[in-house]
């Protein structure tokens, strides 16, 4: 069985294409087998939610009468990234508000900026002979932005840790709040339901991948940063934080139900992407990847008390077991809790799999694809002598 | 017919010195549970769980209002804002309550307020900020 991007193109323009989601084809797969179900399905939709911090949006507000070349800007009084042309800016996800606060920060700005509110901007300079004006006091909207896009470096990491605590206090960190005394345990995987985790090697996912991007079109623009095709796998998926993509698309077209800024205690801002990606049913080999799930995928357990990036893995647990509200470690029992989220996960990859049904999305084929091998380096203290 | 109500108590430092649970107990046949208390220099609160019939329920809480104390049921205490509810779950591991819950069939964390014995835990493990504390 072979099946080529344009025929399932083919089918969405006509309104045939077979549609189902990550989860749906689970029970399909079980049914009639992955031969039968690879002849039935044309595409398999998959789905995210959760904290991804690497993220953040470029905006070009324009030019003011007299024009300034913007040095520093704020939005909403938080900094924005302005070394760039005179009126682009970079709004990054987890910049904090100036002052104190760690609940509001550059995922609320892009947050509010979706949800249509005006946002207040200041920006100051030294002034140039072609920019003299010095400063500049105004409020904006994403209407009244020329270019407002997201672009990611860092997003829909392919599995990722189960956090614990051993220490005697209580933690604060990205993986939520870790009880003392291994009192909890947190992750955060949309598991059978993830983009990465139905197409393990990144066969039909690659750059210009058409994806759902926080409620729009978006593209995978690059290999995530941290891209890691080192772990060891169990059951074809990696165990531990692997791949991930860069993305790209337009805020104009996004949605607060699928962008949502987070204030993570003790920690900072981060901000909930929404992302889906269509994964077309090439062969068998494809059904057979899309049809895992979370009794198959595992992740390692790691203690957050232990400050060195080397932290060991303490056991590996499948997200069958975390999401039945708790895990077995040193014969304690654990109650799990999800950070991101499989309501809305599952969410997305309806939606997409609607947009596809509806003729609305087309899958398209990779550009180029993602690199198939790629570590990630520890960053070590190095004179300039050892690195020339 | 007795009845179950959970209560949050604030006391000034004056309030905090009277004997309440006793006087719930002796004069309105109150069965209190005491769920929470503490006691500073700026007063007291006491988290309660009360059983009773519902007149000698209510009897009690005039009593309790007339000695300058406030009193606010404890199912508003803490609420759900449900559109900032992303029902992720970071909430559920870390309730001692055991408040929220996973609804099996759809993901969603479903909240029994009636469950919930104001520890406050949820509120900062709450990161789109979904879980707001009432204001008295």
């Amino acid at each position: 069985m072979k099946r080529t991007y344009d025929e399932i193109n083919e089918k969405v323009r006509n309104g045939d294409a077979v549609v189902l989601t990550a989860e749906e084809v689970i029970s399909l797969v079980d049914e009639k087998g992955v031969e039968a179900a690879a002849e039935e399905v044309d595409v398999v939709t998959t789905g995210t939610f959760g904290a991804m911090c690497s993220s953040g949006a470029f905006l070009n507000f324009g030019h003011s009468d007299p024009p300034i070349k913007m040095g520093r800007v704020w939005l909403n009084d938080v900094p924005a990234y302005t070394g760039i042309a005179a009126v682009d800016c970079y709004i990054g996800a987890t910049e904090l508000i100036e002052g104190d606060g760690e609940d509001y920060g550059g995922a609320h700005v892009i947050e509010d900026l979706i949800a249509g509110k005006a946002v207040k901007m200041r920006a100051d300079a030294e002034g140039t002979d072609c920019y003299p004006r010095k400063e500049i006091e105004s409020f904006i909207s994403l209407d009244s932005l020329n270019e407002a896009y997201m672009f990611n470096p860092r997003n829909a990491y392919q599995n990722y840790a189960v956090g614990v605590n051993s220490s005697n206090r209580t933690l604060f960190t990205y993986m939520g709040k870790l009880l003392p005394r291994y009192g909890n345990a947190t992750y955060s995987s949309a598991g059978q339901l993830s983009p990465l985790m139905n197409d393990p090697h990144c066969r039909t996912i690659g750059i210009g991948t058409r994806i759902f991007l926080g409620g729009g079109e978006g593209y995978v623009a690059w290999q995530g940063t941290q891209y890691n095709t080192s772990h060891p796998e169990k059951n074809g998926v990696p165990v531990g934080n692997s791949r991930t993509l860069a993305v790209i698309g337009d805020l104009k077209g996004m949605s607060t139900d699928y962008i949502r800024a987070l204030s993570i205690h003790g920690y900072g801002v981060s901000m909930a992407v929404g992302i889906g990606i269509p994964i077309p049913i090439l062969d068998v080999d494809m059904m057979r990847a899309c049809a895992v799930k979370d009794e198959d995928i595992y992740a390692p357990i790691i203690d957050y008390s232990v400050e060195s990036r080397r932290r060991k893995t303490l056991a590996e647990v499948s997200y069958a077991d975390l999401r039945t509200g708790s895990i077995e470690i040193f014969d304690r029992r654990l109650k799990t809790s999800s950070l991101s989220s499989y309501p809305k996960a599952r969410e997305i990859a309806q939606e997409l799999k609607r947009w596809m049904e509806e003729g609305e999305f087309e899958i398209s084929r990779p550009v180029a694809p993602l690199p198939a091998e790629s570590r990630v380096k520890p960053l070590n203290i190095s004179t300039r002598e050892e690195l020339e | 017919m007795s009845i179950h109500r959970k209560y949050l108590l604030a006391f000034t430092p004056e309030s905090a010195k009277l004997p309440v649970i006793a006087v719930l107990v002796q004069k309105f046949g109150i069965i209190p549970n005491i769920m929470q208390a503490r006691v500073n220099e700026k007063g007291g609160r006491l988290v309660l769980d009360i059983e009773g019939e519902k007149d000698s329920l209510e009897k009690a809480k005039a009593y309790i209002q007339e000695q300058g104390i406030e009193m606010k049921e404890l199912d508003k205490h803490v609420s759900r804002d449900e559109w900032r509810c992303i029902h992720c779950g970071a909430c559920v591991s870390i309730c001692p309550a055991e408040a929220f819950h996973v609804d099996p069939a759809t993901y969603e964390v479903l909240f029994n307020a009636e469950k919930c014995i104001a520890c406050e835990a949820c509120i900062n493990a709450c990161s789109p900020k979904a879980m707001k504390l009432e204001l008295w």
